[in-house]
């Protein structure tokens, strides 16, 4: 690799991590607790959802319920935050495409690096949890990488097609919402993931997170390997919505710069 | 320099656009429209425009308020796609200078400098270094942590240019550029650094509606008249021309 391919790489990680960066920084920026709200924020959601759960709802739950909800709104909250996110980018950074020689798949990298500053977060404040209960650590923890490489991929193929479709419809930030609301459910986030397993599968194999989330919790909270079966059909589920993601951004995105 | 290597090339480019009478962004809409039928129409832009600019050019683009310099601009850019048939190259990196692009009111000037620089293609390192000197250029040294939000329109601009003049690329598409930037003093100061700093060497396309900028810096100008290419003259036979259509349209 020559020199000027280094420097031109370079500088298009440092644009990608100076959005991203900028994106992360300025939602908590002028707030007199600053970047503590990122902490505040997951943990008071985490102990309304256990509270509302294991106390007036499932009564008499398992204390590590509140683990097993932990990863399931971690990985939830990152796909729907990145894909709401997502959603809009070519509107908002209109400016970027107009005036500079970016490569529009670019934003969304941003984007999504920028609320996994957040998911990170979310897996210390995790780790750190599982300190008062007997978690078993394993090597299979590092499988956490893996599944989340898979969630980056799906939630920029996601964004890519959201974000051009909104350029035609502006509706679809309403439907996105319905579709998020139906996600949070029919995801096991809150309850068992077997019924997805044993009972349902369609629920599995419909939606491209489902598997992600139940294979987070074998690696992170059982010790366990992940299901590799399901992780390649999650992982393929996410390479072809990236691929028409990429298509859709190709062939249709044109119209962020000629609508005013 | 090799001044004979055409950097820019645009052989019959044409772009039209669809105008919808009404919004059909919504469902509602989109619906109703099957049954009422589609009330868009073609708007053309711009028409069979053909002309190259070569390296370390400073080349113009003048016409009337809505005779195709942006969409022209936008197309050199490949933000937007030309017609079918049209053919637009363009060899090295270019940046679109626009004051204040990406700048973010709620953060400081310093973090504006780096977040623009950034964006600009400057390296983070040389931004780094040239913080400082950006902010008393700018004449802001007591402003460096005060959020932007707080400036008035003038000291933006100002920041702004500070920056932007050390924007790194081989090619500068510049859209009214210089307008509006601070008081005389500045004027004369930012001129001085314009030429110094920009202007050498590199290939600059300029849109602008100030004939005397036009006139000073430009080795050739290209006249547009409702989208369509009157022609590319020398300067001062360009502003007789533009200056005779603007006549004719009044």
């Amino acid at each position: 690799m020559n020199l000027a391919t280094q420097n031109s790489i370079k500088l298009r990680f440092n644009l990608i991590w100076a959005i991203a960066k900028t994106d992360y920084v300025q939602r908590y920026y002028g707030s007199s607790l600053g970047l503590l709200w990122a902490l505040i924020n997951p943990i008071f959601r985490l102990l309304v959802y256990y509270v509302v759960f294991a106390y007036l709802i499932f009564r008499n739950r398992d204390p590590e319920f509140i683990l097993y909800l932990f990863l399931g709104i971690t990985a939830w909250t990152y796909f729907s935050e990145n894909t709401n996110k997502g959603l809009g980018i070519l509107k908002q950074k209109k400016y970027l495409i107009q005036n500079i020689e970016i490569n529009k798949l670019d934003l969304f990298f941003s984007s999504a690096i920028s609320t996994s500053f957040s998911f990170f977060l979310n897996v210390l404040i995790y780790l750190l949890f599982t300190l008062f209960f007997e978690v078993p650590y394993t090597i299979n923890i590092l499988g956490v990488l893996l599944l989340f490489l898979n969630l980056f991929i799906l939630v920029i193929g996601v964004s890519m097609i959201l974000a051009t479709a909104f350029l035609y419809l502006n509706d679809l930030k309403h439907l996105w919402d319905m579709v998020i609301l139906l996600g949070f459910w029919t995801v096991p986030i809150i309850w068992d993931y077997h019924i997805a397993l044993e009972e349902y599968k369609i629920l599995l194999y419909a939606s491209p997170i489902t598997g992600i989330v139940i294979n987070l919790r074998y690696v992170m909270l059982y010790g366990e390997s992940m299901d590799w079966l399901i992780f390649l059909y999650d992982f393929g589920y996410a390479t072809v919505l990236f691929i028409l993601g990429l298509f859709s951004l190709k062939h249709f995105s044109h119209k962020a710069v000629e609508v005013q | 320099m090799e001044k004979n290597k055409p950097v820019i090339k645009l052989k019959d480019v044409s772009k039209t656009y669809t105008v919808h009478e009404q919004d059909t962004g919504s469902i509602r809409k989109k619906i109703w429209s099957l049954f009422t039928g589609n009330s868009a129409r073609k708007i053309k832009a711009i028409s069979d425009v053909s002309f190259e600019v070569y390296k370390g050019e400073f080349f113009g683009i003048i016409g009337h308020n809505g005779s195709g310099k942006s969409t022209l601009i936008n197309l050199i850019s490949k933000a937007i796609k030309p017609d079918k048939g049209g053919q637009v190259e363009r060899i090295g990196k270019y940046i679109r200078l626009s004051l204040g692009m990406g700048f973010n009111p709620n953060l400081s000037a310093r973090q504006n400098v780096m977040l623009n620089g950034t964006i600009l293609g400057i390296p983070k390192k040389e931004i780094n270094k040239r913080v400082p000197e950006i902010i008393e250029f700018a004449g802001l040294t007591n402003f460096t942590h005060t959020q932007i939000k707080y400036f008035s329109t003038g000291m933006k601009a100002r920041l702004a240019f500070a920056v932007a003049v050390l924007a790194e690329a081989d090619i500068f598409l510049m859209d009214e550029f210089f307008g509006g930037v601070g008081d005389q003093f500045f004027k004369k100061k930012a001129d001085e650094v314009f030429e110094k700093n920009l202007v050498r060497g590199r290939t600059i396309i300029h849109v602008s509606h100030s004939m005397q900028n036009i006139e000073k810096y430009c080795n050739r100008v290209l006249v547009l008249h409702e989208g369509k290419m009157v022609g590319v003259f020398k300067p001062k036979k360009a502003i007789r021309k533009y200056l005779s259509l603007m006549d004719k349209k009044k």
